[in-house]
């Protein structure tokens, strides 16, 4: 594993941490490397289909998660210069980014928090129409549950500050706690579609990972990053039970659109072998 | 808890706004019919996106299987003898047209309880699978082995008539297979059920289609598998109406929303058409030539055209076809929005709609029509169009409606395949009964205390088989002969279709009265108390359903056991008046309206088609030669379109097409 954890802060309650993913590489193979994690043929068919062996046309059907629509069955022929016209357009919507964070965070959670977690879906209580959670990733295992919230911004404390500001996803983070006490109806559906029914008990004695994640441009002097690292001390989280915990990771890269476009890239070549043409 | 009632409740909540659910519910619930609703960037959003597009079906690659498809499909696949039952709108014919793409089986038989709903199938079997080198039919013209890749869509009757042609069948589907669990009463019974049973042998794969009940006896030794699901990706509202005629004359007024009316009768239509519709405008642009021609072939005071040009359909079981067709095909493409209907529209065809209004309470709110009342509710609600249906019906029929609207869980049906008295009213011969490793105390004793005794049960109960009558139906006649010393044709119609008019029937076989007009004023001579649309309607019951499907039945029937008494007692069974009657009266029939004396299979088989359709054999008598000649060996009425299509010599036909 080329990354590795290094703590950067703790809150005053120690519940809360805010932590870097170190590496000894350059940033040209950081940029590799976390495309090499993402689009490994075993890793990323996990993301989408958990146990299920690969099945003609699934890998491309994975990949072309990964590029822009306009580029879906015509990868041969998409230019670089193509490829950047859509990032520029695509900038402003912060979409592609999103999505970019949300699935290397859930890559990572697997990686580092527990190998068995798959995204999925918790419904909390009778209430019909609150099954999301409020946050960008959620997954599960029998020993873990992990909320993840994934920011990739041009700067940390941008994206850290969003993360640990979000009126929203405290209160529905406070409101998913609350709401776990008198149930007697959880449900953990995964993304393979497998159902787990747990009790009150059972679910309060899984321990729950809040893991914010912020992807984001190297800034330099790195000594601005700091100020971001104090920021937990700002979480307030009601009734927080004590085996609970907030880890905030960030991972510095070179250039945020050169990811990007490298990603895209990298899936469109993928795909072409695939198809042999 | 994620079940069907929260699984409704889901989508009423996003009917009201799509933004009160997230794509989280939805995949909670398996609603992933509606996740293009709300997917967007999100990395959960592109997983299920991949999930989609995985599951995506060959056939019709803008569907895709939801998860409970999947598990029923894969069943399927690995099963030799499946049961699906599942709530109307699950998807259960799309499960197997994916199979018959996917696994193209080499001779499929695919039987349906109505003409009209064989012609849809037959549409888009044809447009599906042709291309893969199938042919879609239902009629032979040639009689002679079925070994092509082919694909018959029909009705248990056309499909008993070609069974000795099948050596064997790959894939054998039943829909509204509940139907088997039937009483026997007539010969629509018992020719399903012997389709079925004599099928069971000679199919590879068997599919028997149904709508969701709570459990299936009766076929325990046939290892058949059971795959339920209660899947519904629409959801229901229900209420009960006080006023409900005038809540009806509003809503078509407003023409807004689809809705589809159901009566018990078409007399009870008629009434309510009259008594509450009669004034309201909502025409349409309808095809002038059309409408003149249906007024020509019928009668201009027929109510079913008469409603039409107001923008109301009319769908009842005594309609020709090609009028049906035009009823449903407007309703289908809003053309118009009301449709008034009986019985014929839950098994005729496919029409969901908005709103369903139940209006009689008569042979759909009892605890006898569990099935039936889902099958009709089954119809309020469209995926991709309404996401929520409405059934509304008369505060008056609230304890009727709860007796009727019970949880799927209390719906148990039973085939009547292990029922004794069933059994034999079946005629089930030996074989079946080895394969059942039924006891033999089930004997073919119905014969035991006539006189005829001497008569082999085997070719009683064959003939019985061939003409689809009933052991009870034989009785009857046996009876009827034994007690009567005045023996008559009209007699024993009487006895065994009982409630024929027969005044339309006198009227309908006699020759002067060619025209259909001509018929209409004979016969309001008869009846003149009567309304011309309802002598109109009983002359078009009389001509295209009951004639056709009972009376020349029977004719035959009486003349083949009448030949297989003679043949082993030398004695007739019916009188040679009787016997010369009935030959007369069928004579009449096939020369009148098929207009063919002695028909030759070819000929028969063809015009027969056209009759069916609704088209009069005065109208398609001079291009009928080259229609015989043109027409493919395994046809459909698409077939003849098609010639028809092709030919501008028979531009004069296109007009039923439209």
């Amino acid at each position: 594993m080329a990354l590795t954890i290094t703590n950067k802060s703790k809150s005053t309650c120690a519940k809360y941490e805010f932590s870097i993913y170190e590496h000894t590489l350059s940033f040209f193979d950081l940029d590799n490397y976390i495309l090499s994690i993402l689009y490994d043929e075993t890793k990323l068919n996990y993301l989408f289909q958990i146990d299920e062996p690969l099945k003609i046309g699934d890998r491309i059907k994975q990949l072309q998660r990964f590029i822009g629509n306009p580029f879906k069955n015509r990868e041969e022929e998409v230019l670089d210069s193509e490829i950047r016209i859509n990032i520029k357009s695509n900038e402003s919507k912060q979409s592609y980014y999103t999505f970019f964070a949300e699935a290397l965070l859930a890559r990572l959670n697997i990686d580092f928090i527990d190998n068995k977690l798959i995204t999925g879906v918790i419904s909390v209580g009778q209430n019909i129409s609150v099954t999301g959670h409020g946050t960008d990733v959620c997954m599960f295992s029998e020993n873990n549950l992990v909320l993840g919230e994934a920011k990739f911004y041009g700067n940390l404390y941008s994206g850290a500050y969003k993360i640990v500001n979000d009126k929203s996803f405290v209160s529905k983070l406070e409101d998913n706690i609350s709401r776990i006490n008198g149930t007697t109806d959880i449900i953990l559906k995964g993304i393979n579609g497998d159902i787990t029914r747990k009790t009150e008990k059972e679910i309060k004695k899984i321990p729950l990972t809040f893991s914010g994640f912020v992807l984001h441009t190297s800034e330099i002097p790195i000594i601005g990053y700091g100020k971001s690292y104090k920021l937990v001390n700002s979480i307030k989280i009601k009734d927080f039970p004590s085996h609970y915990k907030i880890h905030l990771y960030h991972l510095p890269i070179e250039s945020k659109s050169e990811l990007i476009f490298k990603a895209q890239r990298k899936a469109l070549d993928l795909i072409i072998k695939e198809k042999g043409l | 808890m994620i079940n069907q009632i929260n699984r409704e409740q889901v989508i009423k909540l996003m009917d009201e706004s799509v933004e009160s659910v997230s794509i989280e519910d939805l995949f909670l619930y398996d609603l992933s019919p509606y996740y293009e609703d709300k997917l967007d960037e999100s990395f959960f959003s592109k997983q299920l996106e991949f999930i989609q597009d995985k599951n995506q079906l060959k056939h019709n690659i803008d569907i895709s299987f939801t998860s409970e498809q999947i598990k029923i499909y894969n069943k399927i696949i690995e099963n030799r003898r499946s049961i699906v039952s599942a709530p109307t709108s699950f998807g259960k014919t799309m499960l197997v047209k994916e199979y018959i793409f996917n696994h193209q089986p080499q001779k499929v038989v695919f039987i349906v309880p109505t003409n009209s709903l064989a012609d849809e199938l037959l549409d888009n079997f044809s447009e599906l699978f042709t291309g893969l080198g199938y042919i879609i039919f239902d009629s032979l013209k040639n009689l002679e082995p079925i070994n092509d890749k082919s694909i018959f869509i029909g009705t248990q009757e056309k499909y008993y008539n070609l069974i000795e042609f099948y050596d064997g069948i790959d894939l054998f589907v039943i829909d509204e297979a509940y139907k088997l669990t039937d009483p026997i009463k007539g010969s629509r019974e018992v020719i399903l059920n012997r389709s079925f049973i004599d099928t069971l042998e000679i199919s590879n794969k068997i599919i028997l289609l149904m709508p969701l009940v709570n459990s299936i006896t009766g076929l325990e030794e046939l290892n058949f598998d059971i795959l339920k699901s209660d899947y519904a990706p629409v959801a229901k509202n229900f209420s009960a109406i006080k006023k409900l005629d005038r809540k009806i004359t509003d809503s078509i007024n407003r023409n807004e929303e689809t809705n589809l009316f159901y009566f018990s009768s078409p007399k009870y239509l008629e009434k309510f058409f009259l008594k509450n519709l009669n004034k309201i405008d909502n025409s349409i642009l309808l095809n002038d030539d059309w409408v003149k021609r249906v007024e020509d072939d019928f009668h201009p005071k027929w109510l079913p055209i008469q409603a039409l040009k107001l923008g109301i359909g009319i769908h009842y079981g005594p309609m020709p076809k090609f009028i049906q067709k035009k009823v449903i095909d407007l309703f289908k493409t809003k053309g118009i929005y009301n449709v008034l209907a009986t019985n014929s529209i839950i098994e005729g065809v496919n029409t969901p709609t908005k709103n369903i209004y139940i209006l009689s309470s008569k042979d759909i709110l009892g605890k006898n029509d569990l099935v039936k009342y889902k099958n009709l509710i089954g119809r309020a609600g469209r995926l991709g169009e309404h996401k929520v249906g409405n059934i509304f019906y008369w505060e008056k029929h609230q304890k009727q409606f709860e007796n009727a609207n019970v949880p799927y869980e209390r719906i148990d049906i039973q085939f009547v395949l292990q029922n004794r008295a069933e059994i034999i009213e079946i005629n089930r011969d030996n074989n079946f009964k080895d394969e059942l490793n039924f006891k033999s105390d089930i004997q073919n004793d119905y014969l035991e205390d006539s006189s005829y005794s001497s008569v082999p049960q085997i070719e009683v109960s064959n003939l019985l088989n061939k003409h689809g009558f009933t052991v009870n139906q034989l009785k009857v006649l046996i009876k009827y002969v034994e007690d009567t010393s005045n023996l008559s044709f009209l007699g024993i119609i009487g006895k065994i279709n009982r409630g024929i008019d027969l005044n339309s029937l006198k009227v309908a076989l006699t020759h002067k009265y060619k025209s259909f007009n001509e018929m209409v004023e004979e016969l309001t001579k008869l009846v003149p108390t009567d309304e011309t649309t309802k002598i109109v309607s009983s002359l078009i019951e009389m001509i295209y359903s009951v004639l056709p499907f009972k009376i020349i039945p029977l004719i035959n029937f009486t003349i083949d056991i009448n030949e297989l008494y003679f043949k082993q007692s030398g004695k007739s069974l019916l009188n040679v008046d009787v016997i010369n009657e009935s030959k007369k009266k069928k004579a009449q029939f096939y020369s009148k309206f098929i207009g063919i004396d002695e028909p030759t299979h070819q000929a028969l088989v063809i015009v027969n088609k056209l009759f069916e359709y609704g088209i009069p054999y005065n109208r398609v008598k001079p291009y009928l030669s080259e229609i015989t000649e043109k027409i493919p060996n395994k046809f459909s009425i698409h077939d003849i379109k098609n010639i028809i299509y092709q030919d501008v010599k028979m531009n004069d036909l296109r007009i039923y097409f439209e």
